[in-house]
């Protein structure tokens, strides 16, 4: 039984490292901000719109005869990237003036131009203004997201709650964010699912931690806030740390067993998990500190 | 502590309705007809088309069109009330979503106001100080959209149904959108073709000059290879519209040699035809299809039977194409592909089975954790509630009829790790009671009862998260939501009555040591 080596409560002074994560964090995001500009994201066809076709062949086709062959065809940038393995080939390309037709006149060059070693596994296709809908979309749910949850820990809690958690919750969206932009990682819907599934996991961390912080106010009156706050933090930890290793585990047997499309959307999230965790513990709890929570100790005193 | 029986049975019962509800999915076709009992649930998880395979096409109506026309219309109306008003006017247009004009007389505002009102409750009308403006209300303009689209569904799917498609989906997607899912259909192809076609068909007078109330329409012909545009000046207002069309059929004719498609009208339609054909015998009449004519025949003799033929260069398949097109009825507006995407079958079939592998490799490595973790008796604990999560997720997914993708799949193994969440936080609560207490009974007892509200809690904040999800997402993406949302609940269920139960039995069964989290002294 492993459980035997977790202490019940740690000991670490988490609260005291709370400068050191406050500019690692501020770095972090800086880090991603400074790429984004640098290098924005590498948009998928879900949101710059445009055509991919994936293909199988039955033997392997080195990658540079297909992508000379494409460029034959005269359908303007091509990119071609194995998917998964050598046999399997993504084919991506701007949209044609044309609209839709010009798509399956170019899907018929392509399937001529390979006859009988490729088979076409699947296609889409996202007309340009689609994309910039998702978009936009996607980022309303994300601050929508983070709306819900200030108000709903503002009702459950208080308000400095709210606004702490959404400020960590913010740190982490930016991350991972930026985790495709410095990696240059194919944007598509899937980051917005990673972000938002990122931000409800984290929540779930945060909350528990300000379960256990609103209870040992109560219980500790004459505590001083950092040692409580740091108290409350060690005694959630276990449970923080073995909740996000199961996790972490699911996640990775999809990213290896999962095939390509699932490791898409698992790699993400995978990093959503671990920034999360990192962040309700060092920065949602130590956040706190900066209001007054003995003030909320004293409203409730009072009869 | 107690073990009630009612919980007890209620526990057991529903765990092996949600294993014999889960085992038709897994199970193969063959296995399933030679030993599945027929008494048993048969109903499989429904798969979206990123697994099984098929088409996916996203249509836009474009409803602006449709409401520039109605404009145009309300302009010729409104140049009708205020002739037979005596109002004088000038400058009168249709501009954007509205009809402006000015009055040359300042005194007639009133009346003016007034005779414009009397064209209904569906318009407003705005006096400026230099112009009238008068337009349809929003709540008129919302309830054409909705009309438009409405009609647009109902066409799609006759055109579809025509084409015999196994269980096609047709779905609105917000005001001016549709969804539609042709499950194992590779190329679409067809079904664009059909829906490319708005297939609006009208007959019209043919005039000799041009003037008011004229349209001036082309008729593409082909004679010895060559292709050329002949233009002809119609009347604007058609004499026959599809609507009035009830039967449409692709027809040789043996005489000619040609493919022609012969309609039959409805009485109305029959009758108006009957009037013009008399008074015009010797006369083209024109028949325009999408705003092209394709025919201009004389008219030799009277028609009284609302029978008419449409000949026009046509293959037999465009002309059975455009016998379907008119027995579905034309669209009100044009439907534009705003995305299309193809899953091949082969494809649908590996990525089930690559997730299934997924899931099971984290169902063993999530299982074994535990086990390492929290010993035999909490991690059997948990153990057996994940495993019932699971097959809980699973029934009742099949059960509402929810379609599972591939980001569902990830969706499942996702919700596997944050399930264990419930157990986790129930465990560590025990194990600190117990630390104070050294009773395990209580601890359990009050560990239980502490938890919950901080379960509750985190959950339900991470249920505004997957909420989000679905309202957001589309397609796959809902189905990833969907699954994480069921999860979720599951999750917080299993939590609060499995795992008490099976806690209380192992307590029961072999006394509080093995649940001491080898403390010492414990009672």
């Amino acid at each position: 039984m492993l459980l035997r080596y977790m202490p019940l409560t740690f000991k670490s002074d988490i609260v005291r490292l709370r400068y050191f994560s406050f500019v690692f964090s501020l770095l972090l995001v800086t880090l991603s901000a400074a790429f984004y500009g640098l290098k924005n994201f590498n948009y998928g066809i879900d949101f710059k719109g445009g055509i991919m076709i994936e293909v199988r062949s039955k033997n392997p086709i080195p990658l540079a005869t297909v992508r000379s062959d494409l460029s034959k065809l005269n359908i303007g940038d091509v990119t071609v990237q194995e998917f998964g393995s050598a046999n399997d080939l993504l084919i991506k390309f701007e949209q044609p003036e044309n609209g839709l037709e010009g798509k399956d006149l170019v899907v018929k060059k392509i399937s001529d131009t390979f006859k009988d070693q490729f088979e076409i596994r699947r296609t889409e296709t996202v007309g340009p203004k689609q994309g910039k809908e998702l978009i936009q979309n996607g980022i309303l749910a994300i601050l929508y997201g983070l709306l819900a949850i200030l108000v709903y820990i503002w009702f459950r809690f208080e308000w400095q709650f709210g606004l702490c958690a959404v400020i960590a919750l913010l740190q982490n969206a930016l991350v991972v964010f930026g985790y495709y932009s410095i990696f240059q990682v194919e944007f598509n819907t899937t980051a917005i699912v990673a972000v938002l599934t990122t931000i409800g996991y984290t929540i779930n961390d945060t909350v528990v931690i300000y379960d256990r912080i609103r209870e040992n106010l109560r219980k500790y009156k004459r505590k001083p806030i950092p040692d409580l706050i740091n108290l409350s933090i060690n005694e959630t930890l276990s449970r923080t740390l073995m909740t996000s290793g199961t996790t972490l585990v699911a996640l990775f047997s999809l990213y290896f067993f999962g095939g390509e499309v699932i490791a898409s959307y698992s790699l993400p999230i995978i990093v959503g998990v671990v920034i999360g965790t990192y962040s309700s513990i060092f920065i949602a709890g130590p956040l706190l500190l900066n209001f007054n929570l003995r003030l909320l100790q004293k409203e409730e005193d009072t009869p | 502590m107690t073990l009630s029986l009612t919980r007890l049975f209620f526990v057991i019962g529903l765990s092996v309705y949600s294993i014999l509800t889960t085992l038709p999915s897994l199970l193969s076709p063959e296995t399933l007809n030679e030993y599945w009992p027929s008494f048993l649930p048969q109903a499989k998880i429904s798969l979206g088309l990123d697994l099984q395979g098929g088409s996916s096409l996203l249509l836009e109506a474009d409803v602006e069109t449709v409401i520039q026309e109605r404009v145009r219309n309300l302009k010729n109306e409104v140049r009708k009330v205020l002739r037979q008003h005596k109002i004088r006017y000038r400058d009168l247009e249709a501009k954007e979503e509205k009809v402006v004009f000015q009055l040359r007389d300042a005194s007639q505002k009133e009346k003016t106001f007034k005779a414009l009102r009397k064209l209904g409750l569906d318009f407003s009308v705005q006096l400026n100080i230099d112009q009238i403006e008068i337009g349809f209300t929003s709540a008129a303009l919302q309830e054409q959209e909705k009309v438009v689209l409405d009609q647009s569904i109902e066409v799609v799917r006759r055109r579809i149904d025509e084409m015999g498609t196994k269980e096609p989906l047709i779905q609105r997607q917000g005001t001016n959108r549709i969804l539609l899912q042709l499950p194992g259909v590779n190329s679409p192809d067809d079904a664009k073709r059909l829906l490319g076609k708005t297939a609006k068909l009208t007959f019209h007078a043919v005039k000799p000059t041009e003037g008011l109330g004229t349209i001036r329409l082309n008729q593409k012909i082909t004679h010895n290879g060559q292709t050329m545009d002949i233009p002809h000046i119609l009347d604007q207002d058609p004499l026959i519209t599809g609507d009035m069309v009830i039967d449409a059929k692709p027809y040789l004719n043996q005489e000619r040699n040609e493919w022609q498609v012969s309609l039959s009208m409805d009485q109305t339609g029959a009758r108006i035809y009957a009037d013009f054909t008399k008074a015009n015998v010797g006369k083209p009449v024109a028949i325009v299809l999408d705003n092209k004519v394709i025919t201009a025949p004389i008219i030799n003799e009277p028609i009284p039977t609302g029978n008419s033929v449409i000949s026009g260069q046509f293959t037999p398949k465009s002309s059975h194409e455009l016998a379907m097109l008119l027995r579905a009825g034309s669209l009100p507006a044009p439907l534009k592909i705003l995305e299309e995407r193809t899953v091949g079958p082969d494809l649908g079939a590996d990525s089930i089975a690559a997730g299934k592998t997924a899931t099971l490799v984290a169902i063993i490595a999530v299982f074994a954790y535990m086990l390492l973790y929290y010993g035999f008796n909490y991690g059997g604990v948990a153990c057996v509630a994940l495993f019932f999560n699971l097959t809980l997720l699973i029934a009742g997914l099949t059960l509402l009829g929810a379609t599972l993708t591939l980001p569902g799949i990830a969706g499942i193994a996702l919700t596997l790790g944050m399930a264990v969440d419930a157990n986790v936080l129930i465990f560590e609560r025990i194990r600190e009671e117990l630390s104070h207490t050294k009773r395990v009974a209580a601890s359990i007892q009050s560990g239980f009862s502490r938890a919950i509200s901080t379960i509750v809690d985190s959950n339900l904040t991470t249920l505004i998260g997957a909420g989000l999800l679905y309202q957001f997402g589309t397609g796959p993406v809902r189905g990833f939501a969907v699954t994480l949302t069921m999860g979720i609940l599951i999750s917080m269920f299993t939590a609060i009555t499995l795992t008490k139960t099976l806690l209380i039995i192992v307590y029961k069964w072999k006394g509080p040591q093995p649940l001491s989290f080898d403390m010492k002294e414990v009672k």
